[in-house]
């Protein structure tokens, strides 16, 4: 009696298993679509962001490093949605939302702290560099009054002196 | 020294001297634009130069080359590099229309470059196919792109007296995203690898 039950209770656990910790995403084509179609939005809201950032001046390696992750894996999901395996392809589109869940936090640091490099820079090489000029300019004038000064003075010291 | 002298030699050492304060203020106004904004494209062969590609093909046998793009448009750019295979009696990107073939793309690629920097992807291929001994004539199951099968039922190809080949074509497409419509373009740029298919 005991023996009959085992398989079934085998099954039974087997059928949990799979359906419990396994869980596969069985997915149909609109799910398929609507998840290439959402993969695709935010990788191209993470290319303007990435583009605004480049624009701040920061160096934006990193970033299109993990967009061209997410991409790579668009490309398999788009091949898989047309190879009509959508099962595949619904789960390739959710990995690669994953790898850009931080994306557009991250490309807001970078852009910030490139927008503060180029001001700090801006003020030490432009404006710094312009008052270093009119200093310089100034400081010669200055010079140039001080030795004519001393100039028209010895000339006027050497025509006082009696002459012999 | 006279006076004049000693204003001549102020001058000159005041000039220089401000010039070079003023030099990295002076550098940003005096860079000279970037004119040129183009985005190169490329294939190089298995040892990675630009020769020994692959053009006599052997059913079922691995081929390797590179594929290498390089944005210099002066920003990031999304392009989608679009894989096709066309043989003599399908349409090849035109060069002076600048248009697309009008074959469907096997395989897309999507990648992001940053502006002065390159892309390169190793590309290993193989076709299956066979030969139709009446009809003197190749019919192409399928062809593997990295690991991917790409299904080329209804591609065939006859022989080619003038070039004494099975004529294949590879062509990868480059497609760029465009703000102003909103998708992706022609970029005008294409590189392709001919092929003769051995039997």
């Amino acid at each position: 009696m005991l023996c009959s039950k085992i398989p079934i209770a085998i099954v039974i656990i087997l059928f949990l298993f799979v359906t419990v910790v396994v869980s596969p995403v069985w997915a149909d084509q609109g799910d398929a679509l609507a998840a290439i179609s959402s993969t695709k939005n935010t990788i191209l809201n993470c290319y303007n962001a990435a583009r605004e950032a480049e624009a701040a001046g920061a160096n934006i390696t990193v970033l299109t490093a993990t967009l061209n992750d997410a991409s790579s894996l668009l490309s398999q999901a788009e091949f898989a949605y047309a190879a009509s395996d959508f099962d595949a392809a619904f789960n390739l589109a959710g990995q690669s939302q994953n790898i850009l869940t931080n994306f557009l936090g991250e490309a807001n640091t970078l852009k910030e702290t490139a927008a503060q490099q180029q001001n700090q820079d801006y003020l030490i090489n432009v404006v710094g560099s312009i008052i270093g000029a009119f200093v310089v300019i100034l400081a010669g004038f200055a010079a140039w009054r001080f030795l004519k000064k001393k100039y028209e003075k010895t000339e006027a010291h050497l025509s006082e002196s009696p002459r012999m | 020294m006279n006076l004049q002298e000693c204003k001549t030699l102020l001058l000159v050492v005041t000039a220089i001297l401000a010039l070079l304060v003023a030099s990295p203020a002076l550098q940003r106004l005096l860079v000279y634009p970037q004119t040129e904004f183009i985005t190169e494209m490329w294939l190089l062969g298995p040892e990675h130069t630009a020769e020994n590609y692959p053009y006599d093909i052997t059913i079922n046998k691995n081929y390797k080359v590179f594929l290498g793009v390089s944005n210099h448009l002066g920003h990031c750019a999304y392009y989608l590099v679009q894989v096709k295979f066309s043989n003599q009696n399908k349409t090849a990107p035109d060069d002076s229309a600048r248009t697309p073939s009008s074959l469907p793309a096997l395989y897309n690629i999507h990648v992001v470059i940053a502006d002065k920097e390159m892309w390169e992807l190793p590309v290993n291929f193989s076709f299956d196919y066979s030969y139709d001994i009446n009809n003197s004539k190749v019919n192409f199951n399928r062809m593997m792109l990295n690991g991917a099968a790409l299904y080329l039922n209804g591609y065939s190809t006859t022989w080619d007296s003038e070039n004494s080949r099975f004529f294949g074509n590879l062509i990868f497409e480059l497609w760029i995203y465009t703000d102003a419509v909103d998708g992706f373009t022609y970029h005008g740029r294409y590189t392709d690898l001919k092929f003769n298919m051995t039997v």
